[in-house]
């Protein structure tokens, strides 16, 4: 997941009637009083089925007083409604001086759960917040293509396409706020595709303090995550077809190999085995030894997506996820060199950072135009040299050609992977 | 949910015991209002409140009983109700007893939302029927109880939503909470009460009480009343001896009574001169039990009935000086009597709300008829009223005689025939001449009679006078009377033999036959004699202890008069002086007149209001805020006036060195008292939490309020004042450590506290450095 996403800023990024960037606006009672007249765009209040039944309540008592002239029953509609403004109004103090963020938990992969932090603080001196709930939703950025709804459709139909897009949810603080308290509250769900999603918490509400009125501020404060791809089961069937022996670049990675690789500062938990003591008594603090990576021949993987190749969106789904997971567990077992898209430069791979940014890489992969890759076929067997782009004549150093792991389609839905023409696993 | 500031709040089983809590009360408090009512369900209300008093201590109890009786409740409830209805000859009272077994119903079992909400509408319903049936001040009392407490409910049980909706538990009702231990629960609940939130609620409330009673005067009132329908489905029987029938003895229990029977109030006191006599009842048949109102006269009241707000009096004009009291607002009491309290003639009647009226007073409607009975001045009720009757009067003279010229043509059509009087639709006179029957009845009387008169025909006026002094020669006051013993003769004419004492009844009866024996129509009255003026609130309160009874008498010709032959209770027609009222009066600042002169307010201002108070009002808060504008505006100009002539008086040194002395101790003054609160609110809150007050904590707190506005500009560059690299590196590191420091004292613990007085003076030197 790209950290940029996720990079709160301590005052910018919260909202709400207590937020920093409007602490300083202060109390107008005009702006009140013309709220009440005109309500606030996106602010709702609505009656719940209580709040009905005390409106259909007051009614009945009221006909029943001006009928009458009877001055209990008009002291018994006057408590009721009261009790109405009553409600608002400390449902106006519970929902002043509140603020709110979003805060994504990464990392986000498409079907396995994620969490959404709301942190929520109550600015107020004197008085906490009760019982707010929060109104979230994430849904992709951009659409699959088979996942649009067709032109012909009713608008009924082509709502329904969309929400299915959409994952909401529901978060309720179930504990009280003090005042200058904050709370945290987290919201568990699962992306269903890879690619950027946006999360947005689209109102906050309450029923504070009667549950006569509900209460709803439209919030629409937004973040946006990159979802990897989902992770898939493979067959691996072709680790024989790899170069072995050849003259592959070593990978540079910490491991528990002989070769020193680098020094660190002690933390707390390290061996004491690792501690370099010479560095340390120079430098006047404990350092510890790295070790590089036992080395291993590495595959690269080439990911290329022409249009012509991968027409079924469901397939080049699965492409993603087929590469997105076996580079994670070429990773793992320290065998992965790096990876170039759509004949990009090569992303080294060497520490984890790098299987992020290439994860972020998969992410956001989509099917490109044909123009470039003329020979497709040629392509999507590996059998183009690295470094170059289907089409391209001129080769690559020499060595780069080694090792580099290319998909192609395999029958309808499957996909397969090559090295040099032959096949080393498919999903 | 994880919670940065944890603190200390009830968990769900703790909030649903408080809810449990709440709704007791509540049940409660609705169950209460059923006092008022008086209905045979004071028993049922008792038991009621015993249970829920039970399960409110012990919440594990409903859990106890078998799961059948819960399922058999209800039907055993409708069932109950069903046969309560066949029973009972009123309907209100089944539907309030069916409240209450609801109530109960729904106190003592374990409750989901919606059985709450159920509850809340049960309670309401209970005090509002109470409410409208009986107008009383204990109603406003518990009605705002009953507002906090549903208030409260409603709001714990907004807090268990949200608990429960938040996923922390499931959703059905578990019955943990019920083993939480009542000490250890009420123990938590101190604990865990915040005074702040307590302030708060307390200050909501009396909010939600201005803000009804500011919607109470200012909702739009229009005048649709067309009388209330809830009292035809319940009836009340009059405790007091004010009915159609006066029985001897009855006024004589009541005297005993000390309650408040009516309050009235007048809105100009200045001319009253005599004890009033409220005249409610006419009883014209006599009984050998006692005097009664006749069967024909309950006839003319019953076609006289009709629903009114209003009831025209005199048609006459009378002299303008004559009338007293100004406008004159009675409050009776529900179970005084349906008969109305009249202090004399007057000009109209208002009531609070319609009614069915019965009066024989013309009306418009068959003038020829009721004619006869005008003489008779009475206004009643159909029926007792539930809750206290509210009416008013204008152009009240306290006249002690009443003019019914009628009554001499009527009497003389039944007696000799002629004037086309003999017909069954209209009032028989005679029936005022009769008397004890029987020979030696009649015997002793005309003895009696004889003796009074000494055989000269008198006129009634001379006759009352030598009865009444006959009677009072011969009878003393009592409150405890033995009637003689014989047989033959009625009750009071062994009484009038005797020398035996009596009380009011008996004088008035006594007086009544005798007049009767000679010739004279009289009849008995029962009312009140007499008041107490309330000092608090300028009003007078009649007692039932004022219940009263004496004669009227026919002169013949044109009036009847008032004959009171009570002694001691004023001679006939005779005028009590303004200082024997004012006497009365200065006798009543009791603590009781004090609470009393609450219900009056709350009669004047809350159970009287009506659209012309309501207009009045605003007339009123319009001239007010104009004369105050006014005011105000002129003292501001007289201020600017005297601002411009001391500016404009010459000035020298020791002129301006008293203005100046003048400014600096005023700002002295200013400054002393704002420590002072502090100081005062420091204090406060040290001895409300003595555990969190620490005044070097607190000292820490102002500095670093203080440095507040410094630590927005962390480049320091306000600190050092000046555009030296280095200093601006010094400064701000000064302002850190400082900041770091103070919050260390204000907030860390007390063992890792710096020198708390070189923080403190580092602060200030940081402050300095930028000032």
């Amino acid at each position: 997941m790209n950290p940029a996403a996720l990079s709160t800023s301590p005052n910018l990024d919260w909202d709400g009637p207590g937020a920093p960037a409007l602490a300083g606006r202060g109390f107008e009672a005009k702006a009140l009083v013309w709220a009440m007249v005109f309500p606030v765009k996106r602010h709702r209040i609505s009656p719940t089925v209580p709040g009905v039944f005390l409106m259909f309540l007051s009614m009945a008592i009221g006909s029943a007083a001006y009928n009458t002239a009877n001055n209990i029953l008009f002291i018994t509609l006057s408590l009721l409604l009261a009790c109405l403004l009553l409600s608002g109004l400390l449902s106006w103090f519970n929902l002043n001086g509140v603020c709110w963020r979003l805060v994504p938990q990464g990392p986000w992969r498409a079907g396995h759960e994620a969490m959404v932090t709301v942190e929520v603080q109550n600015r107020k001196r004197w008085l906490p917040t009760y019982s707010l709930w929060f109104e979230l939703s994430t849904q992709p950025t951009r659409v699959a293509a088979d996942a649009k709804p067709a032109e012909e459709m009713k608008i009924r139909d082509v709502l329904a396409a969309i929400e299915r897009l959409v994952t909401r949810g529901k978060i309720q603080l179930s504990e009280r706020v003090e005042p200058g308290g904050a709370a945290r509250l987290d919201w568990l769900m699962q992306p269903r595709q890879r690619g950027e999603n946006l999360v947005v918490l689209d109102a906050v509400g309450s029923l504070f303090p009667f549950g006569f009125l509900k209460k709803s501020i439209g919030v629409a404060l937004k973040q946006t995550v990159l979802v990897w791809p989902a992770q898939v089961s493979y067959q691996w069937t072709g680790a024989a077809a790899a170069n072995s022996g050849s003259q592959g670049q070593r990978t540079a990675r910490i491991g528990r190999g002989d070769d020193l690789l680098a020094l660190r500062n002690y933390a707390s938990g390290d061996s004491h085995r690792l501690i370099h003591w010479k560095a340390s008594a120079r430098l006047g603090h404990l350092m510890i030894r790295q070790f590089a990576a036992e080395s291993h021949d590495g595959y690269v993987l080439r990911l290329d997506s022409p249009e012509a190749v991968w027409a079924r969106a469901e397939q080049f789904e699965l492409l993603c996820s087929f590469a997105a997971t076996m580079a994670e567990d070429l990773f793992a077992g320290g065998r992965l060199r790096g990876i170039s898209v759509n004949g990009g430069a090569l992303l080294e791979i060497r520490r984890l950072r790098d299987l992020e940014a290439l994860l972020d890489e998969l992410a956001k992969v989509q099917v490109v135009g044909d123009v470039a890759f003329a020979r497709t076929g040629e392509a999507s067997r590996g059998e183009v040299p690295l470094g170059r782009s289907p089409g391209q004549d001129t080769p690559p150093t020499k060595n780069r050609n080694k090792n580099v792991i290319t998909f192609a389609p395999e029958g309808a839905r499957g996909v397969a992977a090559y090295v040099d023409g032959k096949q080393i696993a498919s999903a | 949910m994880s919670m940065v500031n944890k603190s200390r709040q009830l968990n769900l089983d703790e909030l649903r015991r408080l809810k449990w809590l709440l709704g007791g009360a509540m049940a409660l408090v609705s169950l209460w209002t059923v006092f008022f009512l008086d209905i045979e369900a004071l028993s049922l209300v008792g038991v009621t409140s015993a249970i829920i008093l039970a399960v409110l201590i012990w919440p594990e109890l409903p859990g106890k009983l078998p799961a059948l009786i819960w399922k058999l409740a209800v039907p055993a409830i409708i069932l109950a109700a069903a046969v309560d209805f066949y029973v009972s000859p009123d309907t209100l009272p089944v539907f309030i007893r069916l409240a209450i077994l609801l109530v109960l119903f729904r106190s003592v079992s374990y409750r989901r939302k919606r059985e709450d909400l159920q509850l809340i509408v049960l309670g309401l319903f209970l005090i509002v029927v109470a409410g409208v049936l009986t107008v009383s001040l204990g109603f406003a009392f518990l009605l705002l109880l009953f507002t906090a407490c549903a208030l409260g409910f409603l709001f714990v049980i907004n807090l268990i939503d949200a608990v429960e909706t938040g996923g922390a538990r499931p959703s059905e009702v578990g019955t943990a909470w019920t083993r939480l231990s009542g000490k250890a629960f009420f123990a938590r609940l101190k604990s865990v009460a915040d005074w702040r939130l307590l302030t708060f609620a307390a200050v909501l409330f009396v909010t939600v009480v201005a803000m009804s009673g500011l919607l109470f005067l200012v909702i739009p009132r229009f005048e649709l009343a067309s009388g209330f329908f809830l009292d035809r489905y319940i009836t009340r029987k009059s405790r007091t001896g004010f009915t159609e029938v006066v029985k001897f003895g009855s006024v004589s229990e009541l005297i005993k009574d000390d309650s408040v029977a009516m309050r009235v109030d007048l809105t100009d006191a200045s001319g009253l001169r005599e004890v009033p006599y409220w005249r409610m009842v006419a009883l014209d048949e006599y009984t050998p039990e006692g005097f009664r109102v006749s069967a024909q006269l309950k006839g003319q009241l019953l076609g006289a009935q009709r629903v009114t707000q209003t009831v025209r009096g005199r048609v006459t004009p009378i002299k303008r000086g004559t009338m007293v009291g100004g406008q004159w607002t009675i409050y009776l009491e529900p179970g005084v009597s349906r008969f109305l309290p009249l202090p004399g003639s007057f000009g109209s009647l208002r009531l609070r709300e319609q009614a069915q009226v019965q009066s024989t007073i013309a009306q418009g409607r068959e003038p020829g008829r009721l004619a006869w009975v005008e003489g008779m001045r009475m206004v009643a009720l159909r029926t007792e009223a539930m809750a206290m009757t509210a009416f008013q009067l204008d152009n009240v003279e306290m006249a002690g005689s009443i003019p019914d010229p009628n009554f001499a043509r009527l009497l003389r059509g039944w007696v000799h025939g002629g004037e086309d009087v003999r017909d069954g639709r209209n009032y028989d006179a005679r029936i005022m001449l009769e008397g004890p029957a029987g020979a030696a009845n009649e015997a002793a009387l005309k003895a009696m009679v004889a003796e009074i008169t000494g055989g000269a025909g008198l006129s009634a006026e001379e006759f009352a006078r030598r009865a009444i002094a006959w009677v009072q020669r011969r009878h003393a006051y009592a409150l405890s009377v033995q009637s003689p013993a014989g047989s033959g003769k009625d009750d009071i004419v062994r009484w009038l033999e005797s020398n035996e004492p009596g009380f009011c009844e008996y004088f008035a009866a006594g007086f009544t036959v005798l007049a009767r024996a000679a010739g004279h129509p009289a009849r008995v009255i029962a009312g009140f004699h007499g008041g107490v003026l309330n000092t608090f609130e300028n009003y007078y309160m009649v007692k039932n202890s004022h219940a009263h009874a004496w004669a009227e008498i026919y002169d013949g010709s044109t009036v009847w008069l008032r004959i009171d032959p009570t002694p001691g209770a004023g001679t006939s027609g005779a005028a009590a002086t303004l200082e024997s009222l004012t006497a009365q009066q200065e006798r009543d600042g009791s603590w009781s007149a004090r609470f009393d002169s609450l219900r009056v307010l709350w009669y004047r201002r809350i159970v009287n209001f009506d659209s012309r108070v309501q207009v009045q009002m605003l007339d009123q808060v319009k001239t007010f805020t104009m004369d105050s504008s006014t005011a105000v505006r002129a003292r501001f100009e007289e201020w600017s006036k005297q601002l411009k002539a001391w500016r404009s008086r010459p000035w020298d040194m020791a002129r301006a060195g008293k203005t100046a002395g003048g400014g600096v101790g005023a700002a002295a003054v200013a400054w002393l008292m704002v420590r002072l609160v502090r100081w005062s609110w420091g204090r406060w809150r040290g001895w409300l939490r003595p555990q969190q007050f620490d005044p070097v904590r607190r000292e820490a707190g102002r500095q670093l309020t203080r440095l507040r506005v410094l630590r927005k500009f962390p480049e320091g560059g306000r600190i050092a004042g000046s555009i030296n690299a280095a200093k601006i590196d010094e400064g701000a590191s000064t302002l850190a450590v400082v900041v770091a420091d103070l919050e260390r004292i204000r907030y860390g613990r007390r063992e890792t506290w710096p020198d708390a007085r070189g923080v403190f003076r580092r602060a200030k030197q940081v402050r300095r450095s930028v000032d």
